[in-house]
């Protein structure tokens, strides 16, 4: 009895521990200008504004994450970035998942239409509108840049990869938006 | 353990951690970075 007690007091403060050690990350990272993976940050401030004509996209092959902000209410989030046909996607997977409705409520929220936001790459701020794509043949293009550059499948990308990935992407376990100007 | 001495171990562990996190950033560093190995592997 005197050993589970212990066991057990051990235990729930190993749990307390790592409670306030992300409860803490989550605090210190909330008001930084951007964002890691894990944790949202705060607004983006840093960066000049784009303005004028859209660049051509394809430079984003070269950039893993970016940065993007949500307005309402202001948080940032690391996340990848897929450009096709000269337009760019970001992406958020696991949303079937518990734990990836804890880690992508940002995605549940440009669902529910928060959807204003800013884009930084390379110290660039693009004013964003997300808009999510369920279903169309644009996911075929989207689906094989996603596993050449993020599931480091090798290009051309297989007709029956690329139709899996779609798959999985109309059933919504991965959600794909992209990003209009706004 | 006696409560007492419990609960003042765990305010101790937390403020320790606390401390910690905001003194050395490399902890923080470390720390995500096993969050995201840990997420990609089982948010599936």
């Amino acid at each position: 009895m005197g050993i589970l007690k212990i066991a057990l007091q051990i235990i729930g403060l190993l749990i307390l521990i790592g409670m306030v050690a992300i409860a803490t990350l989550r605090f210190q990272r909330s008001t930084d200008d951007g964002a890691t993976i894990v944790f949202p940050g705060g607004e983006m401030i840093a960066g000049d504004l784009h303005t004028g004509v859209e660049p051509n996209w394809s430079f984003t092959d070269e950039i893993f994450t970016v940065e993007l902000q949500l307005n309402n209410p202001m948080a940032t989030r690391r996340i990848f970035i897929i450009e096709s046909e000269g337009k760019i996607y970001v992406v958020s997977g696991y949303m079937k998942s518990l734990l990836g409705r804890i880690w992508k409520e940002w995605a549940f929220e440009a669902e529910k239409g928060n959807n204003q936001g800013v884009l930084r790459i390379n110290d660039v701020r693009y004013p964003r509108q997300l808009v999510r794509i369920k279903q169309g043949d644009v996911l075929d293009g989207i689906a094989a840049k996603l596993l050449a550059k993020y599931g480091g499948m090798p290009t051309p990308v297989s007709a029956e990869a690329i139709a899996a990935e779609r798959a999985k992407i109309e059933a919504g376990t991965s959600w794909i938006f992209e990003l209009v100007p706004r | 353990m006696k409560l007492r001495s419990y609960l003042l171990l765990c305010a101790a562990g937390s403020l320790l951690t606390v401390l910690t996190l905001v003194l050395v950033p490399s902890v923080g560093v470390t720390i995500e970075s096993e969050l995201i190995a840990f997420l990609s592997t089982n948010a599936n």
